[in-house]
């Protein structure tokens, strides 16, 4: 039984749902007016971006915290995906399952209450590394998730030979089962990458004076109003994120 | 000789299942020791108590002498060769073999790495994907692997059953000779109870976490100690309803005249015959139940005929 | 062996427990505080926060909470569900394009694809210029700033969380059975309600559960596509952390929010 004709329209329709929002914005982005009249093409807007002192420097304000706080992810994740692969850890496995499912504003206020009670005592301020902790903390479930997946189709007995053949514990970890479900590790840190660079909700709340991040431009520009510039960056966005999400499916399927 | 490996009443439970029970057996040095079993005997989990992937719940176990409760696998002079290889997939054949060398800190590994290699004519694949590699030479690799790093005893888990049918006759050829030529104890852990006939020095039959006799070859098949093991290493004519008295139907006869002698003779009528190749099975219902007998030709359903067995060929038991 | 097993759960046992765990109790802990003078929270301990949860200001806000999330959870079911047996009755090779047209846009930014909708919705947004231009209109349509730009936003935002499990389950179905039972004697439309149906139920509830706790949560959509006229559970809970500076109520909406939340998730083990 294939699909009927009216299956198939109305999945057309839904995938055009789907994607004539973010190609539309995508188009008008090479607007060559100001309003929402198409005047010819052009790149003003893209030229625009560069000019902007608060977009490059929020760019490279989220490129680092996105950089820091996967490669940590992506560290402590598979450590963990592989202790919790071994043995069951209910406890540990179902806090990050809720911290998954946790809506953000909740994650974000906590964090805020946390970091504003314990600087208290330790001095500190709000700044990056608040921001990547949080980023850190969020990710982390994704990270684990993704590579524990990957590790449901490793062969156990791959990692009792190398055990067998003299290999300690560790050894047996970094030499075979690390190279193993490295495609899923890779995979866990372009998710944790997108995760992070997209994320306003948490980062708003706990980001200080000198960590304004991408996302958090893009808001208050949105908020004033629709600009032709948001548009052009958001395409970049969408695009840039949209190759890491395909490059890691591909990698979680192999 | 000295026993290597020795199991004294080693148990491993887990809850409500006793995956092995109370085994004790002792292997001789340069022995091909094997432990026979159905799926789900133990046999497995036997294997990875001595290699160390578990821990006995009770029991010991000894190598050399010296037990080897709390030794970690990684430090165990015992290797294994497992079901499905378990070969690196990451690394070259060269790669799997120098990988327990390189663990020991062996510096020079080059010839050794060649000469495990040659052992299992594979010299020329070095630098092969195990990917790339056939059912049989994969399982070559696997075998240079282990012996390469020369263990105190070779733990082999149903290494033949993973390879086709063809294979496997000329694989269990050439593993005799390797285990004749190094001298290796070896551990086999099969199913195949021709396997276990042809290849070894000693087997021990396992069923449901116990083991239920150990001997020779030709003691287990020709006295078997318990009904399950004589029905498990090959067909048996039962000649009561208790299962206390069996005899093999290759040591059944059959004849349209009594032979008279001093043998255990029934009357009875054929069945069916049913061609085997080298002889024929000859199915007779008799007033003691189904006989079977091995003979030369056929007979036609429905005759009358006599079998016989000698007095010697019976294998009783004791319930 | 269990050694290296727990040196390596420790740095995410900390890091969930430093950055998750504590922060929640934290956040129990001030919404049984008093409000603080300048902000932050002061003795004695009080349970007046919760009490304030009914008042009718509140309770206005946490039932429409309640009707948009379920409504947007109805509309993506209703609109998800045909899409996923779409998908799962296209051939092998197409299904993982057909899939990653769904998950792709669904894993770019959250915040350009609300973005998006400001830009097609505005007053001066496109809908608004081309039926301006084309004369239907002559006025422009208030889209932007109401319930249903909100209900839109969501079912947009969370469509995939429905779709990917209805699809998990709907794969598995075995169409034979579909033929089993037409054989039977079944009409399609039969056999799609007693066979189809009733197997992808887990799929079904398991994406139900996860749009509705991700709507009943959401802040970004009716923060953007709300504005001031419709703003939901998360709105509030911002606002009490930073304008309103009313921490202990804000932290006791947050919990109120946990606490459907892991309402829900329970509902799915039952």
């Amino acid at each position: 039984m294939r699909n009927g004709k009216w299956i198939a329209a109305y999945a057309a329709a839904a995938y055009l749902f789907l994607h004539v929002p973010l190609l539309v914005l995508a188009v008008f982005s090479f607007n060559a007016s100001k309003f929402t009249v198409w005047q010819g093409f052009s790149l003003q807007w893209y030229a625009q971006i560069f000019e902007n002192d608060q977009l490059l420097e929020s760019t490279w304000n989220s490129l680092v915290i996105a950089l820091a706080s996967t490669v940590l992810a992506t560290a402590i994740g598979t450590l963990c995906a592989y202790g919790i692969w071994k043995r069951k850890a209910p406890v540990l496995s179902g806090s990050l399952y809720l911290s998954l499912v946790t809506p953000e504003i909740v994650t974000g206020i906590s964090l805020l209450a946390l970091f504003q009670w314990s600087f208290r005592f330790l001095g500190l301020q709000l700044g990056m590394h608040t921001v990547i902790l949080a980023h850190v903390a969020f990710c982390l479930a994704y990270v684990v998730i993704t590579v524990l997946a990957r590790l449901r189709t490793f062969d156990a007995s791959l990692e009792e030979a190398a055990l067998d053949l003299g290999a300690t514990p560790w050894q047996a970890f970094r030499l075979v089962t690390l190279p193993a479900i490295l495609p899923g590790v890779i995979a866990a840190a372009l998710l944790a990458f997108t995760v992070s660079i997209d994320d306003y909700v948490i980062t708003s709340l706990v980001a200080g004076v000198d960590s304004e991040t991408l996302p958090m431009v893009v808001y208050q520009m949105a908020r004033r109003g629709v600009s032709p510039v948001v548009n052009a960056i958001s395409t970049l966005i969408v695009l840039g994120l949209g190759v890491l999400i395909l490059v890691s499916e591909r990698l979680q399927q192999r | 000789m000295a026993a290597i490996l020795e199991l004294r009443g080693v148990s491993r439970h887990y809850p409500g299942h006793r995956a092995v029970h109370n085994v004790s057996l002792e292997v001789e040095s340069g022995a091909f020791y094997s432990i026979l079993g159905p799926s789900g005997c133990g046999k497995t989990t036997t294997l990875r108590l001595i290699a160390g992937f578990d821990e006995p719940t009770s029991g010991d176990i000894l190598l050399d002498g010296k037990p080897l409760q709390n030794v970690p696998a990684f430090e165990r002079p015992v290797n294994t060769v497992f079901q499905r290889y378990a070969l690196f997939p990451h690394l070259t054949v060269e790669g799997n073999v120098e990988f327990g060398l390189r663990r020991r800190g062996v510096r020079d590994c080059k010839t050794k790495v060649a000469e495990a290699l040659e052992m299992v004519h594979l010299t020329g694949k070095e630098k092969r994907m195990p990917s790339q590699l056939s059912g049989g030479e994969q399982q070559r690799v696997a075998l240079a692997r282990s012996l390469v790093l020369e263990p105190r005893v070779l733990l082999l888990d149903e290494p033949l059953s993973a390879l086709d049918p063809a294979l496997r006759k000329s694989v269990r050829a050439e593993l005799k000779a390797l285990q004749r030529r190094t001298g290796i104890t070896f551990v086999f852990i099969t199913h195949d109870q021709e396997e276990a006939l042809s290849l070894s020095d000693r087997i021990a039959v396992m069923n449901k976490g116990e083991v239920e006799q150990i001997g020779s070859p030709q003691d287990i098949y020709v006295r078997p100690a318990t009904p399950f093991v004589a029905t498990f290493l090959g067909d048996v004519n039962w000649i009561d309803d208790a299962s206390k008295l069996g005899v093999r139907p290759e040591a059944t006869r059959i004849g349209r005249e009594s032979p008279g002698n001093g043998a255990r003779i029934e009357s009875g009528q054929v069945r069916q015959s049913v061609f085997l190749g080298h002889c024929f099975h000859v199915e007779t219902e008799t007033s003691r139940g189904r006989i079977v007998a091995e003979a030369a030709q056929p007979f036609a359903a429905g005759e009358n005929v006599f079998v016989w067995w000698h007095a010697a060929d019976e294998m009783r038991f004791h319930a | 062996m269990h050694k290296l097993r727990a040196w390596f759960l420790l740095p995410a046992r900390l890091v969930n427990f430093v950055c998750f765990v504590v922060p929640l109790c934290i956040v129990l802990a001030y919404s049984l505080l008093s409000r603080g003078v300048y902000g932050g929270v002061e003795q004695p301990w009080t349970f007046e926060n919760y009490r304030r949860l009914v008042d009718p200001l509140y309770l206005g806000i946490f039932l429409r909470s309640f009707w948009i999330a379920g409504l947007a959870t109805l509309l993506c079911l209703v609109l998800g569900f045909p899409l996923a047996w779409f998908i799962a009755r296209s051939s092998v090779r197409r299904r993982t394009l057909y899939l990653n047209l769904v998950m792709i846009p669904f894993w770019t930014s959250f915040l350009v694809r609300t973005y998006a909708w400001m830009f097609l919705l505005r007053d001066t947004g496109l809908i608004n210029t081309v039926l301006l231009a084309t004369g239907i209109i002559a006025e422009p349509l208030p889209l932007l700033y109401n319930n249903g730009a909100v209900l839109l936003g969501l079912v947009y935002g969370y469509l995939p969380f429905l779709v990917l499990p209805v699809y998990t389950s709907l794969e598995k179905i075995d169409l034979s059975m579909m033929e089993a039972a037409a054989d039977l004697g079944a009409r399609p439309i039969t056999a799609f309600w007693q066979v189809v149906v009733p197997m992808a139920k887990p799929g079904m509830r398991a994406g139900s559960i996860l749009v509705f706790i991700s709507c009943i949560g959401t802040y970004l959509t009716p923060d953007l596509l709300g504005g001031s006229k419709t703003i939901m559970i998360g709105n509030v809970v911002q606002n009490q952390f930073t304008a309103a500076r009313d921490w202990p109520f804000g932290a006791a909406c947050s919990l109120l929010l946990m606490g459907l939340v892991m309402l829900f998730l329970r509902s799915d083990e039952l």
